[in-house]
């Protein structure tokens, strides 16, 4: 078990959407652009992060009958502190991920790495895998982001700089709460066809 | 004290240690970034005026009756360099498909045509209900008659965007409900 | 939509900002415990319970504890502890008294503390500046709409449990595409009810 291979884990075996099936609410909600999508999972690495942090180098002074309450209070906390920092200096990407910025708190993403992980293994790894899951997570939210935005608009826009453009009919339906729903379907459908066919050639 | 409520004694007393910890660090957090919100909120405001009427020289607000000891600040009259008054701008909030929407305008004196409309801030939908903030639609209400201030659909002659229906008519409810509210009040 | 009447606020949270379809908020329930009607009804039971008294208790405590005391910053964390004790209590009256309700819910009880649609609620009122009957009003439809769905698709799901489809599109994916369809209707995609 080393460092880089925890990180490696949380990105792809363990990918928090599409492994653990967790946090599916702002992957789907805030994805209506790539910059929103990122946004969304560059606040939620932090809380991650700093929640996986505290609670290993916490995790001997926890008692364990009151370890949920403990691992919320926590993660509260630090998603109070990023929501009032992003509404400070970055008041337009607060204004579009809305209520999801909040809710945070609720992702069983974290919450799940804090008793799964966390409590039980050291900080150096509590980092490594909060990075890795966090990792997972932004790359998700960029891809599915960024396939709503290009066939929803035509183009990708990141932070002011226009990436890519496409000449066709966008269709604003990728773009409305369906679009989420399909995206994922069919991302989530081509993973499993991808593992299942790994699967067959290892065995 | 014997053992299982000595047990008790710490966790609660952790939880309390924990709680007043966090209390405090969000407090620390709260003061600057409260200030730092005020900053860009009143920077915003004086731009979104500047931009309403742009040949006004300064801004003079007019504030309703105070409810509470505390003053609201209706509408803004704007004036050029003589004091001269040449319109005002006023700042309006309606609940639109995703959020509170909140615009801004300038409108002449008489209270019948629009100058320019912008919006301050929204939630609507990307690429859908947040083109309320393209220039295309916004553009109409540049020398708008307020007695048009209506989508077209509604007999007036404001175009809606196409699948935004809700966004586009909460922009013009929100112009309309503060206009009136000024003339009432003159 | 002319004015904030009661009863609009009532069908925007039961359909036009449906909580699971539109606002996507709850969607761990509607993933996990809709793979047979009766304990779909449970749960939607349970919500539609737990988010009226949440927005009940949550405005108390926003207008007479937060907002007199300058504790703005102290929000999430209260509505939080006000969710979960919510839960409990839930939780002690159904096992108490409906025992065969609490085995099939098993672990999604609990869950509900966590789940985003009832946070999202007293959030979503808060934003909105909702009064106290207001809210109230807001958390039962969006209740009744969560609900609704939880229905329909376990409805959709129990029919088709049968259908021979690929094995890679088998569970969520394939429920992710029925919600699909479920949601442009909530959307109105095709404009059959003309806006």
């Amino acid at each position: 078990m080393n460092l880089w291979s925890e990180f490696l884990r949380g990105v792809t075996k363990d990918n928090p959407v599409f492994a653990l099936l967790l946090g599916l609410c702002p992957t789907l909600a805030v994805t209506t652009s790539m910059e929103n999508g990122i946004g969304m999972a560059a606040a939620s690495m932090f809380v991650l992060l700093c929640a996986n942090i505290i609670i290993s180098s916490l995790k001997h002074h926890i008692p364990p009958t009151i370890r949920v309450p403990i691992f919320i209070l926590v993660i509260a906390t630090f998603v109070s502190i990023i929501g009032m920092v992003m509404e400070a200096f970055t008041p337009a990407l607060h204004t579009a991920l809305g209520v999801f910025v909040p809710l945070i708190v609720v992702n069983c993403m974290i919450i799940g790495r804090a008793e799964a992980y966390a409590s039980k293994n050291p900080v150096s790894f509590s980092v490594a895998d909060g990075l890795g899951i966090g990792t997972g997570f932004l790359l998700v939210l960029a891809a599915i982001g960024g396939i709503r935005e290009l066939f929803g608009t035509g183009e990708i826009v990141l932070f002011g700089l226009t990436l890519i453009q496409m000449p066709i009919e966008a269709s604003t339906f990728m773009i409305m709460p369906p679009g989420a729903f399909f995206t994922i379907a069919v991302l989530m459908a081509l993973v499993n066809y991808r593992r299942a066919k790994l699967l067959e050639r290892g065995g | 004290m014997n053992d299982s409520s000595r047990e008790a004694f710490i966790i609660v007393g952790k939880l309390v240690l924990l709680a007043t910890v966090a209390a405090a660090v969000l407090a620390l957090v709260y003061v600057p970034t409260q200030m730092q919100i005020e900053l860009n909120r009143e920077q915003a405001r004086v731009e979104a005026l500047e931009d309403v009427v742009p040949q006004a020289y300064e801004f003079e607000p007019v504030e309703g009756d105070p409810v509470n000891d505390e003053r609201e600040v209706l509408y803004y009259r704007a004036l050029d360099e003589d004091g001269n008054l040449i319109g005002y701008a006023f700042f309006g909030t309606r609940m639109g498909y995703a959020g509170i929407i909140e615009v801004a305008a300038g409108i002449d004196p008489e209270l019948n045509e629009l100058i320019k409309v912008k919006i301050i801030s929204q939630s609507e939908t990307p690429g859908l209900g947040d083109r309320i903030k393209d220039d295309e639609f916004l553009r109409q209400f540049e020398g708008l008659e307020v007695d048009n201030l209506e989508l077209t659909r509604d007999t007036g002659e404001v175009d809606a965007i196409t699948g935004a229906t809700v966004s586009s008519r909460a922009v013009v409810e929100a112009l309309n409900l503060k206009i009136d509210e000024i003339k009432e009040t003159m | 939509m002319p004015e904030n009447s009661l009863f609009t606020i009532f069908l925007n949270g039961v359909f036009i900002e449906n909580f699971i379809l539109i606002q996507f908020l709850g969607l761990c329930p509607f993933l996990g415990v809709t793979k047979e009607t009766r304990s779909a009804v449970g749960m939607s039971a349970a919500v539609i319970f737990v988010m009226t008294i949440a927005s009940a208790v949550t405005f108390a405590v926003a207008s007479f504890l937060l907002i007199p005391f300058n504790l703005g910053f102290l929000e999430l964390i209260a509505f939080i502890v006000v969710i979960a004790s919510l839960v409990q209590l839930v939780e002690y009256i159904i096992r108490k008294h409906l025992p065969p309700l609490y085995k099939s819910l098993g672990i999604y009880l609990p869950l509900i503390a966590s789940n985003c649609a009832v946070l999202g609620l007293v959030l979503l009122n808060r934003i909105q500046d909702f009064t106290f009957v207001e809210g109230i009003v807001f958390g039962v439809a969006a209740g009744i709409g969560f609900g609704i769905v939880m229905i329909l698709m376990s409805a959709v799901r129990e029919r088709s449990s049968l259908v021979n489809i690929p094995s890679s599109v088998k569970g969520v994916p394939y429920a992710f595409f029925a919600a699909t369809m479920l949601s442009m209707a909530f959307v109105n995609y095709f404009e059959v009810i003309p806006l």
